[in-house]
């Protein structure tokens, strides 16, 4: 039972009175920003209708120290649909910084930088949608260097930057480079000689999906079952974590062709990880050309809201073309 | 002590490895005293069958520079292998193909058949093309053929350490001489005569970091401003993706870095790295807008792996290395060139 | 509908339209255009044996487009009068239609269209409402997906006159569905597009609900809904049947529809709140309850018949509790959805009300109007000399008034509510307002300001607004300082700029003009004029080297009893931080220029009379008295 002697009613206003917190008092519950969330779908306990009506009926502490608070992404998926107009994703930052401000930290995971090896060359903060890495004077092994250093307020766990530092200095919990790289290998499936080498009955394709491009469980649990000698299925973070030295490194093993899927335009979770896992695309697409490879070997396929269960037909595609005679350019 | 015996050899290469050696200066006259050069064809008067005459294991360090183009080089690498307790690659032809490499882009036939029939000043009415094979009446004139891709020297024999760089720096040449004589060697397979991290780790421009270029340059379109990072002005600096060791010399001399200092430690592939941080500061939030940006970058492959082609990933994707060590079309036994005499 | 058009007092003028709108209350003037129909009324029987013959279908609006209709046809079985008309950008005119015709000899196709002209004493705008089109909102998928449809779509579908004769079926396959998904409040309580409720959305949805249960017993039928409004009699035990009989509720408004390309199935996402879970929703068939909007040309009717409009763009009534079916212009009347969303019942009960009062201006002789009407002074109106002006003529939100070059301006008095925009808009003085001339608010002016000017606060106020809003300040206690005096006038377009420089020549320490919001002018655009001279004004005060906190524009309106207390309290606070002598100086320094500006008082008729009184303090009056 909540007692209303508990209750703040100052809190609202103090939301209220952050920049981008204004329009809290405007909520009235409908739960279409519920219905639209897609860190919702992977994580039942985050509701952002009911984070801002705690917070509108002053139930300070609860939000404050909960950690829902610090999920939200700002993907803005549900601010174009929210019938009073209320920019949801800041009104959570207004309350993410009182949070801060009395001391609470986000529960992670967090990119982690490896300030030995990082040359400080910035690489990372432009890549980071969220201005969460940027170079600070610290002192490594007795030196102060430059180096990138992420802040745990903002860092909101995409990946990007680990697949942008070009030495390798930055990992992330499940998704460092390594771990992928043994994830589209396990069980020796890189091994496993490709369509085109003539040992194999189907186009082998190995594809990277964002986790946000697929909607429900369901649509996972589709193409799970789709995994077989012909494709691999690797699940990242966001289509901007894909890394093309990988790309590359499938198709000279047994992969003939290799699917990256991401969010469509305006719709990135990260705000902006789908343009670069399409710019990365698209310039080794050039590269590829340049050397004569077969077109088509690297796909980017994009999946918008409404393009529920697209994928499999998508991957068909792809194995079609593949099987087309190989056109090379001297 | 016993005198280090040295060896020094080129294979398909332009010679700087060799005068980055004698850019020593003073050093040489320590080198002198501390090695014996049992072998170095560039700068003394020395046969290969010189070389066969040695015991194996016999050199004590070799250092071997220019990548694998013929079968001569091939041979002569398995030579040397047998021939040395330590085999470095020595410079960026023989670690990662260098520019030598960039020929694996349209293959040898292609250069070939430019070099003997489409130059501007060729003069070849009957087309008579390089033959690796010319009957005289004395007897038969051979050439080294030019194999289907160029290699690596680690892609043909195993080697033990690598020292980077086109060429590598003077200085680094002496630390890693030093460390050898002095025993200081790190674990095997190792690069020699490198500083920590990457060019920028070297680079003494500042660094905005929330750039979004919205189009790139060849280096002669710009006049870049001395003080900011290249990259950040449409650039396309290697240096992120560069292990350092140079100092970053090209940058500091207003040049965007080309990345002849090979590839960070622990990376997949040099080119994609660097492609990958490119990307990071490249504007573009449609499909069209980022097609327009990307149309700016000239030359891809030059771009990217200038350097590295030989040691990428791509390289593998084009040849099978079995494909990669036979030799080229026109190169091969029984390919006749035409006017050859009977 | 039949028995109105049998009725021997009713005429009906169906396919026409209002052209034009002149004159006033008991004496309109209405110019109707009459479309041609093809089709001699006083001989077709509304047999339908051309429709059957002719070659030509296009889409039928009546049915939602789901059905088609020939080129020539009646609206609906319905119509009244029965009578068929050719479309005449479609038919071909292959003539079929007039053989089937035959001895009827019906059809005309040198028809012309005709303008007629109506006297009549008043008029009743029931011109009803459209839906909303939700293609606008791209997660709900209407227009992409076929098994999306509107509520009026359905109404269609499940009708027995309709399309499919009453079957309902999906439009992908065909087939009865077997489940329904009704989503409210689409288009209506959104920021978005309209901020308003549409009243009878939740009502409707649970009759088709009903309905549907009722002919298909076995299909699964979900509501979505922000709330359930169901108010009048009876409304909420229907909506407690509808519970009954199995239908569910889902308190939740979906985020996005999507759809299983191969079925055509329906998902409907949405956070069931009860639950504090996301529902999806496979469903066979969606109905969207669209947002009552109105018409497309309502904008065009309330320019021809000087209507205002409300901010949800419906016309709006003279007053909503106490003439909700007049309005703003006399002998105007308002029915129905034109006013606003309303269902059937109150849409009646309107409809007999307007009839009532648009009947009460037949039966008069004579009609009563505001004693505070404008008149012109054809003595000292330029216009009459020969000189262009006709400034007043769009100062007057009801167009009663008109200026031509060389005869004085002309007031129709009938058509006059008295806000006195014109009389304030005249730079010569040269218009009136009975009960509330230049003379009486200058009077007022010269007695509050006579003793210690430099701390009072000069309110101008609505009346119908601001006036109300201070008086609610009053009954509601809302404390504010004394430094406040009161003028009031009627609306804030009779606020002339010589009130404001007459109060600064007398001393007064500050100057408030307050009017109504823009949308709530009683007088229609009465705020609009005012807003633009006030602009001006602040501009010239400025210029006169008057400070510019001591002149304060604002828009209270009836309610905001509050504000009025805050705008008083900040003024005040204000007034007393500012050095008297600063007042002092100020309007010292202004006096000459205002003095020079305020001479042409003395042509006004009213003046002299005030001048006489007290002339010696009012400018040009030392010659007067």
């Amino acid at each position: 039972m909540i007692r209303s002697s508990e209750l703040d009613r100052g809190f609202m206003r103090e939301v209220m009175a952050i920049p981008g917190g204004e329009n809290l008092i405007k909520c009235w519950s409908c739960g279409t920003c519920a219905a639209t969330c897609l860190v919702r779908r992977y994580d039942p306990t985050f509701n952002p209708r009911l984070i801002l009506r705690k917070a509108g009926m002053g139930m300070r502490q609860e939000v404050l120290s909960s950690r829902e608070i610090w999920l939200c992404s700002a993907c803005d998926a549900c601010y174009p649909r929210c019938p009073q107009e209320i920019h949801i994703s800041e009104v959570m930052k207004a309350i993410r910084t009182i949070a801060i401000a009395e001391g609470y930290e986000a529960p992670g995971p967090f990119a982690e930088v490896d300030t030995a090896l990082c040359s400080g060359c910035a690489v990372c903060t432009r890549a980071c949608p969220y201005g969460a890495i940027e170079r600070q004077p610290v002192l490594v092994n007795g030196e102060e260097r430059m180096v990138a250093q992420v802040d745990h307020t903002l860092c909101m766990h995409c990946g990007v930057c680990v697949a942008a530092c070009p030495s390798g200095s930055i990992t992330l919990e499940d998704y460092a480079n390594d771990e992928l790289i043994a994830r589209m290998g396990a069980g020796g499936w890189l091994e496993e000689g490709s369509y085109q080498q003539g040992e194999a009955t189907e186009p082998r394709i190995l594809a990277f999906v964002c986790q946000w491009s697929m909607r429900s469980d369901a649509e996972w649990a589709t193409l799970d079952a789709m995994q077989s000698d012909s494709l691999r299925i690797v699940n990242l973070p966001c289509s901007g974590r894909v890394d093309p030295g990988m790309i590359l490194l499938a198709l000279s093993q047994g992969a003939d062709g290799v699917l990256v899927a991401g969010c469509s335009e305006g719709e990135c979770h990260y705000k902006r990880g789908t343009y670069l896992g399409r710019s990365k695309v698209a310039l080794l697409d050039t590269v590829l050309a340049q050397m004569g490879i077969q077109p088509g070997r690297v796909r980017f396929v994009e999946l918008g809201a409404f393009d529920r269960g697209a994928l499999p037909g998508l991957i068909a595609e792809m194995s079609a073309a593949l099987k087309q005679p190989a056109v090379t350019v001297a | 002590m016993d005198k280090l015996k040295l060896a020094v050899y080129w294979a398909s290469s332009c010679g700087g490895c060799d005068i980055a050696i004698v850019e020593l200066g003073e050093h040489l006259l320590e080198l002198a005293k501390l090695a014996d050069i049992v072998f170095w064809p560039c700068a003394m008067d020395f046969k290969y069958s010189d070389v066969e005459a040695m015991d194996d294991r016999h050199i004590d360090v070799c250092l071997f520079n220019g990548a694998i183009r013929t079968d001569e080089d091939e041979h002569i690498a398995h030579l040397l292998r047998r021939k040395s307790k330590v085999l470095v690659a020595f410079g960026s032809c023989a670690s990662e193909g260098c520019i030598p490499g960039l020929g694996n882009i349209k293959g040898p036939d292609h250069a070939l058949a430019r070099a003997a029939f489409e130059t501007p000043t060729t003069d070849n009415p009957e087309r008579v093309m390089f033959a690796p094979r010319y009957a005289m009446p004395e007897g038969d004139l051979t050439l080294p053929a030019l194999t289907v891709q160029l290699r690596t020297l680690e892609q043909v024999v195993p080697i033990d350490f690598t020292i980077p760089g086109c060429p590598p720096n003077h200085e680094q040449i002496w630390n890693a001489i030093t460390a050898v004589v002095e025993n200081r060697l790190p674990e095997a397979g190792s690069l020699l005569g490198v500083d920590p991290r990457t060019v920028c780790d070297q680079c003494p421009r500042t660094r905005l970091g929330k750039i979004q270029v919205e189009r790139f340059f060849r280096p002669h379109e710009i006049l870049p401003d001395p003080e900011r990072c290249l990259l950040e002005q449409g650039l396309v600096c290697a240096g992120p993706a560069t292990h350092a060791g140079c100092g970053a010399l090209c940058v500091k001399a207003m040049m965007p870095c080309r990345g002849c200092y090979g590839a960070p430690d622990g990376v997949l592939d040099q080119g994609s790295e660097l492609l990958d941080a490119i990307v990071a500061g490249m504007a573009g939030e449609s499909d069209a807008e980022i097609r327009r940006v990307v149309s700016t970058i000239v030359d891809p492959v030059g771009t990217f792996y200038r350097f590295s082609l030989g040691a990428s990933l791509l390289h593998a994707l084009k040849k099978s290395p079995l494909e990669s060590g036979q030799r080229c079309e026109t190169q091969r036994d029984g390919a006749r060139g035409e006017g050859e005499h009977a | 509908m039949v028995d109105a058009a049998r009725h021997p007092k009713v005429e009906i003028l169906s396919y026409s339209e209002v052209e034009r709108v002149d004159g006033y209350i008991g004496n309109f003037r209405v110019g109707i255009n009459r479309k041609p129909w093809y089709v001699i009324a006083d001989n077709c029987t509304g047999c339908g044996d051309c429709a059957v013959v002719c070659p030509i279908e296009v889409p039928n609006t009546f049915e939602m487009g789901l059905a088609p209709r020939k080129a020539i046809d009646v609206p609906h079985g319905q119509a009244v009068p029965l009578i068929y008309s050719i479309d005449m950008d479609n038919c071909i005119q292959c003539f079929k239609c007039v053989t089937a015709c035959g001895h009827r000899d019906a059809i005309d196709f040198g028809q012309q269209p005709e303008y007629v002209e109506l006297d009549v004493g008043s008029i009743i705008v029931a011109t009803g409402f459209e839906s909303f089109d939700p293609t606008v909102i791209p997660e709900y998928g209407f227009g992409a997906y076929p098994n999306v449809i509107t509520a009026m779509e359905l109404e269609r579908l499940d009708n027995s006159a309709g399309p499919t004769v009453g079957r309902l079926v999906r439009p992908s396959d065909g087939r009865e569905p077997k489940s329904m998904a009704i989503i409210q409040c689409v288009g209506s309580r959104d920021k978005r597009f309209n901020e308003y409720c549409s009243g009878f959305c939740c009502m409707y949805a649970i009759k088709n609900a009903i309905l549907m249960k009722q002919m298909i017993p076995d299909m699964e039928i979900s509501i979505f809904y922000m709330d359930i409004r169901t108010p009048a009699k009876g409304y909420e035990e229907f909506y407690n049947r509808a519970r009954e009989m199995g239908i569910r509720f889902v308190h939740g408004r979906p985020s996005q529809i999507t759809e299983d390309p191969l079925t055509h199935n329906l998902y409907v996402e949405a956070e069931d709140q009860e639950l504090g879970q996301v529902l999806e929703l496979e469903t066979d068939l969606v109905v969207l309850s669209a947002a009552a909007i109105p018409r497309a040309d309502a904008g065009e009717v309330s320019t021809k018949l000087t209507l205002s409009r409300s901010p949800g763009g419906f016309f709006m009534e003279y007053h909503p509790k106490l003439r909700p079916v007049d309005s703003p212009t006399d002998g105007i009347f308002l029915a129905g959805a034109a006013q606003g969303p309303k269902d059937i019942p109150a849409s009646v009960a309107q409809g007999s009300a307007a009839a009532a009062r648009a009947a009460r201006v037949l039966s008069s002789d004579t009609w009563e109007i505001e004693p505070i009407i404008a008149s012109v002074d054809e003595n000292v109106c330029v216009s009459a000399k020969g000189t262009k002006c006709g400034l007043c003529v769009p100062a007057c939100p009801y167009g009663a008034i008109s200026c031509v070059t060389g005869e004085p301006a002309k007031i129709t008095s009938a058509k006059c509510h008295g806000c006195g925009g014109c009389v304030a808009e005249c730079p010569h003085s040269a218009i009136s307002q009975d009960h509330f001339t230049d003379a009486e608010i200058v009077a007022q002016l010269r007695a509050l300001l006579q003793d210690n000017p430099e701390e009072k606060i000069v309110a101008f106020m609505c009346h119908w607004c601001s006036y109300g809003g201070a008086d609610m300040a009053g009954t509601s206690h809302f404390e504010y300082p004394a430094d406040s005096r009161g003028i009031r006038v009627m609306c804030s377009a009779r606020m002339d700029q010589d009130f404001v420089l007459e109060a600064y020549r007398r001393g007064a320490g500050m100057v408030l003009l307050s009017g109504c919001h823009p949308q709530d002018c009683h007088y229609i655009t009465g705020q609009q004029v005012a807003a633009k001279r006030f602009d001006r004004l602040q501009q010239a005060v400025e210029r006169l080297g008057i400070s510019p906190e001591r002149f304060r524009v604002e828009w209270i309106s009836a309610a905001e009893g509050e504000k009025y207390a805050r705008v008083i309290t900040e003024m005040s606070q204000t007034l007393k931080s500012l050095p008297k002598e600063q007042i002092l100086s100020e309007n010292r320094g202004a006096r000459d220029s205002i003095e020079r500006r305020l001479r042409r008082w003395k042509a006004s008729p009213q003046m002299a009379e005030l001048m006489a009184v007290a002339g010696d303090d009012l400018p040009g009056g030392e010659e007067l008295s």
